[in-house]
């Protein structure tokens, strides 16, 4: 796999927001190939959802050093439909202004298949129901949104995501507020999108350990900057996570991955009673 | 299907009865001889028509720019510069048939400029919430001139003004039929061309970008289209209000979402609400005429009412 050109490539981009004193990122890369789930990990504010922005080619100004490019294509110079049908993004907000049912919702991700003034044709009929068994919410097509469960919702945004038939999913924080099944369901889910369908993920997170179980490569990001990069084995070291978070942690091993258990803080102990 | 035809009937009927009714009483077998309805009822019919079409269409591109489907074309300021274009026309007696609309149009433009231009803080996009906030204060500041304006104007003047800023379709005539109908289309395609992703703003910007949208020639194309129409009607019939909020939103709990069908919707939905709406303000105190305005909104503010008592309670949006 690591001889096939990078899907996704974002090379030494340092990037500052107008009127900020600080870079927002620097000198920070990124390679994403097929068959590949890569995890960007880091502490709030860190410089993750920059990094995307970056690398979809969504920043304004664009960064002012490095190179940001999707399939050999400066990722400013792809048009935004163009783009869409190569890249599905699960945002970590959005809005239903109007209420919608889910086969609808999905259907909107054809939009980039879609011609101007051409209706909706059998293919794309084809391809949201194909998405919506993957994401195993064929049973939820005729439900509304609004009377979604938090996790049923997430499946179904990927699933609109996957109607765009990329090659590239990025995920941004899509287990946040989900319980244990839910993100768990939703981590198989994007594994399995990679290894059966030979899909790319880049999938921001702030699971450590899930990430370091189901992700092949790990991007932790600090201050903007990349503190580690590589396998989670290599980058999941006590020295690092403890650093990058400011915080005491163990790491054990569990089924081959390194998985991290924060510490009780130092206290002073307490009174013999 | 039956959707459409119901719409379909509803526009018919509205037609038929603008023609036949009236203050003057025209017998059935002269309608079509008749110079009243030649020239003076069918030509009023199709401006109602094409006007409330306009308002309708106006409206529900807006409501889904604004991201607020309880936004009327009117709430972004343009109103109040065709009226104060208006009312400036008339305190200087300005002569010709065209004077006054033109001077609406002109002022209604001028509006839409310093929205627009005010629409655009800190950058190079336009944010909706800021265009909401600059088209009310717009909207106020032409308003407080209009009033000043009006205030020192002659008695017959004022009254002129006054009427004209409730709206009203007693000016039609072919020529402004022609005028419009060579004038809406070219709106009304760039709003139909933009139904799609209008779809995915619902869904906020980002995510429209992410599912393949140009969401900022999107948002221009969509405002300047929209106040294109909402200026044009403006020009030849005044401020008629409601029209381009409530029509929508009627359309939606029908249609559904999906701006491909609701604009179409929307431009029937509003030319049969304004078509009756005339007729009743040409009849209802004949021989004198009510602004088709006063009906409007003696209409739509209780179903906004309602409306924003359904929106704002939570739940099922619509």
């Amino acid at each position: 796999m690591s001889t096939a050109a990078p899907l996704l490539s974002v090379q030494r981009v340092t990037y500052r927001y107008p009127g900020a004193s600080n870079d927002a990122l620097r000198d920070v890369s990124l390679e994403i190939r097929a068959g590949e789930f890569h995890a960007v990990l880091g502490p709030n504010g860190s410089g993750k959802t920059t990094l995307i922005r970056v690398a979809l080619g969504l920043a304004a100004p664009p960064p002012s050093t490095g190179t940001a490019e999707i399939a050999g294509r400066a990722a400013a110079a792809w048009s935004r439909r163009d783009l869409a049908r190569i890249v599905g993004v699960v945002a970590q907000r959005e809005d239903n202004l109007f209420p919608q049912r889910v086969r609808e919702t999905v259907l909107l991700g054809r939009y980039p298949h879609l011609s101007l003034w051409g209706a909706e044709r059998p293919v794309d009929r084809e391809a949201v129901t194909r998405a919506l068994e993957r994401c195993d919410a064929l049973g939820l097509a005729d439900r509304w949104i609004w009377t979604l469960s938090g996790g049923e919702y997430q499946r179904v945004r990927l699933a609109r995501a996957l109607a765009q038939e990329p090659t590239l999913l990025v995920l941004d924080e899509p287990t946040a507020s989900l319980d244990v099944r839910h993100e768990m369901e939703l981590f198989e889910l994007a594994r399995g999108l990679v290894d059966a369908g030979g899909l790319a993920v880049l999938m921001i997170t702030h699971h450590v350990n899930l990430a370091a179980r189901f992700a092949d490569r790990v991007l932790l990001l600090a201050d903007g900057q990349t503190a580690a990069q590589g396998t989670p084995r290599t980058v999941l070291t006590r020295e690092t996570v403890e650093r990058v978070f400011a915080w005491p942690v163990a790491i054990e091993p569990f089924d081959g991955h390194p998985q991290m258990i924060p510490l009780r803080q130092l206290r002073q102990p307490r009174e013999p009673a | 299907m039956r959707r459409w035809l119901g719409l379909a009937g509803l526009v018919a009927l509205a037609l038929v009865s603008a023609v036949v009714l009236g203050p003057a009483h025209v017998a059935l077998g002269d309608l079509t001889s008749s110079e009243i309805v030649r020239s003076l009822r069918v030509p009023r019919a199709l401006l109602a028509l094409l006007v409330g079409g306009s308002l309708g269409v106006a409206g529900a591109s807006l409501q889904a720019l604004v991201r607020n489907p309880l936004a009327d074309p009117f709430l972004l300021g343009l109103s109040g510069g065709a009226g104060l274009g208006a009312v400036l026309a008339i305190a200087l007696h300005v002569a010709g048939p065209w004077a006054l609309p033109l001077a609406a149009f002109v002022g209604a433009l001028g509006a839409m400029a310093l929205v627009y231009r005010l629409g655009l803080v800190g950058g190079a996009q336009l944010d909706p919430r800021v265009l909401l906030l600059a088209g009310v204060a717009v909207g106020a500041f032409t308003g407080a001139i209009t009033t000043a304006i009006v205030s020192l104007a002659e008695a017959a003047d004022l009254r002129n003004a006054f009427l004209w800023l409730w709206g009203g379709l007693s000016g039609a005539s072919w020529d402004t039929v022609l005028v419009m109908v060579v004038y809406i289309p070219v709106p009304l395609v760039v709003l139909y061309a933009a139904a799609r992703p209008l779809d995915l703003l619902a869904l906020g910007e980002e995510p429209a970008t992410h599912l393949g949208a140009d969401v900022e020639p999107l948002k221009r194309r969509v405002y300047l289209a929209a106040s294109m129409l909402t200026a044009a009607a403006v020009a030849v019939s005044g401020v008629i209000g409601f029209v381009g909020l409530i029509v929508p939103h009627i359309t939606r709990l029908v249609w559904g979402h999906h701006h491909r069908t609701l604009l179409p919707a929307a431009f029937l939905g509003g030319g049969a609400l304004l078509l009756f709406a005339d007729t009743v303000a040409r009849v209802s105190v004949a021989p004198r005429e009510l602004p088709v305005g006063i009906v409007t909104a003696l209409v739509g503010v209780p179903l906004f009412a309602v409306l924003l008592r359904r929106w704002m309670g939570g739940g099922p949006r619509g």
